[in-house]
């Protein structure tokens, strides 16, 4: 999962939950995996981006959902500070991973917590520890909920959206 | 609002027209069968090249006078005795003609097995015999053997091979004709003094159609005249009336074989007119003789030369003969590949089927082979948490990949994978591609990638409506069978929610070519972006988006793609893989599908 691989609709057909006819689809399921359950546990020679790599996979552990979850955020990344993906994580001392230091997730930012919160566990995900409802399912929740909560905001902001699309054009 | 065109990968949303039907995916034939069929139908010996050298025709003939004696001899209608297309009984001798003398029949047996002429009567089906083996291409003795593994250009010259043995250099003729001199039985025509004569069906018919040059002329001479020139005639009559037959024939077998790339219609057309030229010829020749006779006839000085022409005349008769039936099988032939194209129809389709239990054997097998080596660090069961055991959830995921596999067989049954072409024809906008009967024409390329290209493209429809879709190509070693697999799995799990929407491009075929390219093709929305060009192209326009609309912004896509990847996750997909044993995998499925296909 990456950013090449998020289609985004500016308006048209969406699904239940958007706003303003605006969603996005997921595309390229060459390198997808049938899962057994979401604890469930992978490990292969990996290839390709190591920045698209999840925190365990890139440490030769096994990994599951995490890399989904570590795509997803690079996608949020590229989308909130329009840069590449290999920018995005640092690691701590302990081993964790972390956004890096260089882009600051703003407090004025209606959505900071949110955000602060995505990248903190999404990064650090650990499918057989961390519990996939607990932490993924809440924060999918608490993002539907801030959607819904602020409406108009996200409106007027698609609204921007599809005129920078056009004034492009 | 509507956006240009991007140039990138854009796939749409769930908007796509309908899944199609499974069963018109079994229709369109497989490129490999061409081939089956093709060799069929070389083995049958026949050669459909439609520029066969016309048949050699006798030398230093006198120019044709133009005046014809049709009027005298008068119209007796389908009265070739060597016309045996309809099985029509001979006709009797004309009325007025005199009884061969008794000695001759006595002396060439008459109504006695013996007799040479009488044995003709089984005449017929030895020829029919004859030419069958000669397309069968089996050895025929000098001047008539087509050898088993003749090439084409052999099989060319089969009217060649007939002819030649019309003039004597095979053994068929001598069969069907036995020539005689004064008492003499000979198996040669060349020479003078001629008795040619057919008896059918035992009926006492015997055609006597040239007498001994011993025995007196007169009558006789004037009898060989006229029926020489009344074989002419109705060799002229019968052979328009054959041509004609033969049109109807092949215009009664106006389609193309069924599944392969024999065009029937167009093959028998042009046959039948290679043969009718032939057959023209030949009766131009036969009138020039025919004229030339009538023209020596009542100098007995020029008997010898009569002879000799009605000795000519006797081989492009059977020449003619010969040509006929030759062009009969060689169209009905034709006719029988298509009857055996059409039945392989069934056949086809049973083989698509074993083709996807095989495939659901290889999905099971690579499952059992992922468990064994992907699955590692379970550590809450190496600590006796009292979780399953490894054994205890290798069964189970056992299990559940068997129920997973049944899965992916149905998921596949609802958008089928066809094999559609042998080699993948270059791509390039305007380009028209025949997809398993669908019209798909490409528009432009919208993205690539190191083994895959999308090209955005325009798919006519059954009701004629034109739709744009998204064609996924992608080259041998990565294949797309695996992204048809999950696709085909998103699509029987992943119901489509009340306005249709879809988190994954709605697969819409899977086309496989023998060249170990694959195709994938989607449905595609106008105005998608990627979000890499969606960044590109507006969020970091900063005139109208500052910093805290696109934290906005960048929060609401990614809500949505949250909502969408627990979903997937849910129905047990996991997006991003990057390991090489998956790429092996991938490869090794490639591999099994083309020698599926071959």
């Amino acid at each position: 999962m990456k950013a090449d691989n998020v289609i985004v609709f500016p308006d048209g057909l969406a699904g239940e939950g958007s706003v303003g006819g605006a969603d996005v689809v997921l595309i390229d399921y060459e390198r997808a995996k049938e899962l057994q359950r979401l604890d469930y546990q992978l490990k292969g020679n990996a290839a390709g981006d190591e920045a698209l790599m999840c925190r365990r996979m890139g440490q030769d552990k096994s990994w599951g959902v995490d890399s989904d979850l570590h795509g997803l955020c690079t996608v949020a990344f590229v989308l909130l500070f329009g840069k590449d993906e290999k920018e995005m994580v640092e690691a701590n001392a302990d081993g964790t991973s972390r956004l890096n230091r260089v882009y600051t997730i703003r407090r004025y930012w209606t959505s900071s917590g949110l955000l602060t919160s995505l990248f903190g566990t999404f990064l650090n995900f650990d499918p057989i520890e961390d519990d996939y409802d607990d932490v993924v399912v809440v924060l999918r929740d608490k993002f539907d909920a801030y959607v819904r909560e602020n409406n108009n905001e996200v409106e007027e902001a698609l609204t921007a959206f599809r005129s920078a699309l056009s004034n492009k054009s | 609002m509507g956006f240009p065109a991007l140039e990138s990968a854009l796939i749409g949303p769930a908007a796509g027209p309908p899944v199609p039907d499974p069963g018109a995916a079994l229709l369109p034939p497989p490129a490999a069968e061409e081939d089956e069929l093709d060799e069929q139908g070389n083995d049958d010996g026949f050669h459909l090249d439609h520029e066969q050298p016309p048949p050699p025709l006798p030398a230093n003939l006198p120019p044709a006078p133009a005046a014809a004696e049709e009027d005298e001899l008068g119209d007796q209608g389908n009265d070739d005795p060597f016309n045996q297309e309809d099985e029509q009984p001979p006709p009797p001798l004309p009325a007025n003609l005199p009884p061969l003398p008794a000695a001759e029949e006595d002396e060439f047996g008459g109504q006695d097995n013996n007799d040479p002429f009488n044995q003709d009567d089984e005449q017929p089906d030895e020829l029919d015999e004859e030419i069958e083996e000669d397309e069968g291409g089996g050895d025929q003795g000098e001047g008539g053997a087509v050898p088993p593994n003749a090439t084409n250009d052999d099989n060319n010259n089969a009217c060649m091979i007939m002819e030649r043995q019309a003039v004597g250099e095979g053994s068929m003729p001598a069969r069907k004709f036995r020539i005689h001199e004064g008492g003499d039985s000979r198996s040669s025509n060349r020479n003078g003094g001629l008795i040619l004569q057919r008896s059918d069906g035992g009926q006492g018919s015997s055609f006597s159609g040239l007498d001994s040059p011993n025995m007196p002329s007169g009558l006789n001479n004037q009898f060989r005249a006229h029926d020489m020139q009344q074989m002419g005639r109705d060799i002229g009559k019968e052979g328009r009336d054959n041509a004609s037959r033969r049109r109807r024939h092949a215009s009664n077998r106006s389609d193309s074989v069924p599944g392969i790339g024999l065009d029937t219609s167009s093959t028998i057309l042009s046959l039948t007119k290679t043969f009718d030229d032939q057959l023209s010829k030949i009766q131009s020749e036969l009138d020039s003789i025919r004229q030339t006779i009538s023209m020596l006839q009542g100098n007995p000085n020029n008997l010898e030369r009569i002879i000799e022409l009605e000795s000519e005349v006797s081989e492009l008769i059977l020449t003619r003969v010969n040509i006929e039936m030759l062009a009969d099988k060689a169209i009905k032939s034709l006719s029988d590949i298509r009857k055996t194209a059409t039945d392989l129809q069934p056949k086809l389709f049973e083989l698509r089927k074993e083709r996807i239990a095989i495939e659901e054997r290889m999905v099971e097998q690579r499952a059992e082979s992922a468990e064994g080596g992907l699955v590692l660090d379970i550590p809450g069961r190496e600590e006796g948490t009292g979780q399953s055991s490894a054994a205890d959830d290798y069964g189970l995921t056992h299990q559940q990949s068997i129920a997973s596999t049944a899965e992916f067989v149905k998921a596949m049954s609802k958008v089928p994978s066809i094999i559609v072409e042998r080699i993948l024809p270059d791509l390039s906008n305007g380009k028209t591609l025949d997809l398993g009967g669908k019209e798909v024409t490409i528009l432009r390329q919208l993205g690539s990638g190191t083994n895959a290209k999308v090209f955005l493209c325009s798919v006519l429809s059954d009701d004629g409506q034109s739709e744009e879709c998204a064609l996924k190509v992608q080259s041998t070693g990565e294949s797309l069978v695996l992204e048809y697999r999950y696709l085909s799995l998103l699509l029987l799990r992943i119901e489509p929610d009340e306005s249709g929407f879809l988190p994954f491009p709605r697969l819409m075929g899977h086309y496989m070519f023998n060249g170990g390219d694959s195709m994938l093709l989607m449905n595609y929305e106008p105005g998608c972006l990627t979000a890499l060009q969606a960044v590109n192209y507006a969020l970091n326009n900063t005139k109208l988006i500052d910093g805290t609309t696109r934290a906005v912004l960048a929060t609401y896509f990614t809500a949505r793609l949250l909502t969408h990847t627990v979903k997937l996750h849910k129905n047990r997909i996991l997006v991003s893989v990057q390991v090489i044993s998956e790429l092996h995998l991938s490869t090794i499925l490639t591999i099994f599908y083309f020698s599926i296909a071959m």
